[in-house]
């Protein structure tokens, strides 16, 4: 701020009426012309302006002494970092062994069971044709193997259970036994545990009606496998 | 009568998935379920013999309202765990 100006104003203002802007306003002469047509000496501003005069702009002027990368070296990689590539990822998550269903995406759940869901259902329709209910046919789905009293049997070896997707009925009896699963899926472990059971005594599955279905002996579980 | 599935162990499994892992979620899933009275009788005869890879979680195995969560919140705690529980007590209160 101009103490000059500020004079001017501290009298316009003890005058009580008159705006000083207004009275700038008005082409009053502040400042004498040669005062302010005086060029500022020493000033950066002012070479700046005598370069931009001469055509030069002042940040093609700065730059003149800094060092500029080529284009080579700009695209060089640092020497602090090392390149990664997504097989490096890969192998670095498959090293790693999940203690919980929580360390893995949500969405793998999620997809388990909608293939899971899939397979099962293609094979369910294909049973409801080659099986009717309107000829007596009834589709059991999740049935455990149980004893002739209904209970279900353990496998003397690992203590687990023996559950199968489907089994048909007709007449109180098992006509078809069939485990669904992925075209990958190792089930020899769970075909030995089902013939161990079957010997411990699981030949029955319980109906829809709460009666007891019985296994024949030469029938065995077959594995329906799809993509 | 059709059976409706909400989940397998067989199916994640199957997939590759840790077996040890996929038990604790089962046994979580249905030891909360016994806790809130919303298994059938066929549900808890399954808890009473332990959890193991023959587990599946289907609608005979639930009351009604058991089976209106199941169908409702299921998929979204298809990985919980123990500190998933007050997450699904609040989805109970909206059964």
């Amino acid at each position: 701020m101009n103490p000059f100006i500020l004079s001017e104003i501290g009298t316009e203002l003890g005058g009580g009426a008159t705006s000083p802007l207004a009275e700038l306003s008005k082409g009053e002469q502040l400042l004498p012309d040669e005062v302010l047509n005086e060029p500022l000496e020493s000033s950066e501003l002012n070479e700046d302006l005598d370069a931009i005069d001469e055509g030069e702009c002042p940040l093609e002027k700065l730059s003149k002494n800094v060092d500029i990368l080529s284009d080579k070296e700009l695209n060089e990689p640092l020497d602090d970092c090392q390149e990664v590539n997504d097989s490096d990822i890969i192998t670095e998550q498959s090293d790693v062994i999940p203690d919980s269903i929580s360390d893995l995406d949500e969405g793998m759940g999620k997809a388990n069971k909608e293939a899971g869901c899939r397979r099962e259902c293609e094979v369910e329709q294909e049973l409801d044709k080659k099986y009717p209910e309107s000829k007596g046919y009834d589709i059991i789905s999740e049935a455990y193997l149980r004893n002739e009293n209904g209970e279900i049997v353990q496998d003397p070896i690992s203590g687990e259970r023996r559950r199968i997707d489907f089994v048909v009925v007709k007449d109180n009896s098992v006509v078809d036994s069939i485990e669904v699963t992925s075209e990958t899926a190792d089930k020899t472990q769970q075909m030995a545990k089902e013939e161990r059971i079957r010997e411990a005594g699981g030949n029955f599955v319980r109906t829809y009606d709460g009666t007891l279905a019985k296994l024949p002996d030469h029938l065995t579980t077959h594995i329906e496998r799809r993509a | 009568m059709k059976t409706s599935v909400y989940d397998k162990v067989a199916w994640h499994i199957d997939a590759g998935e840790n077996k040890d892992a996929v038990l604790r979620h089962f046994s979580f899933i249905l030891s909360w379920c016994e806790k809130n009275n919303l298994l059938s009788a066929e549900g808890q005869e399954i808890v009473q013999m332990g959890v193991d890879d023959s587990v599946s979680l289907h609608s005979r195995m639930f009351t009604e309202k058991g089976n209106t969560f199941m169908n409702k919140y299921y998929d979204e705690f298809i990985s919980a765990m123990d500190g998933d529980e007050s997450e699904m007590n609040f989805a109970l209160e909206y059964v």
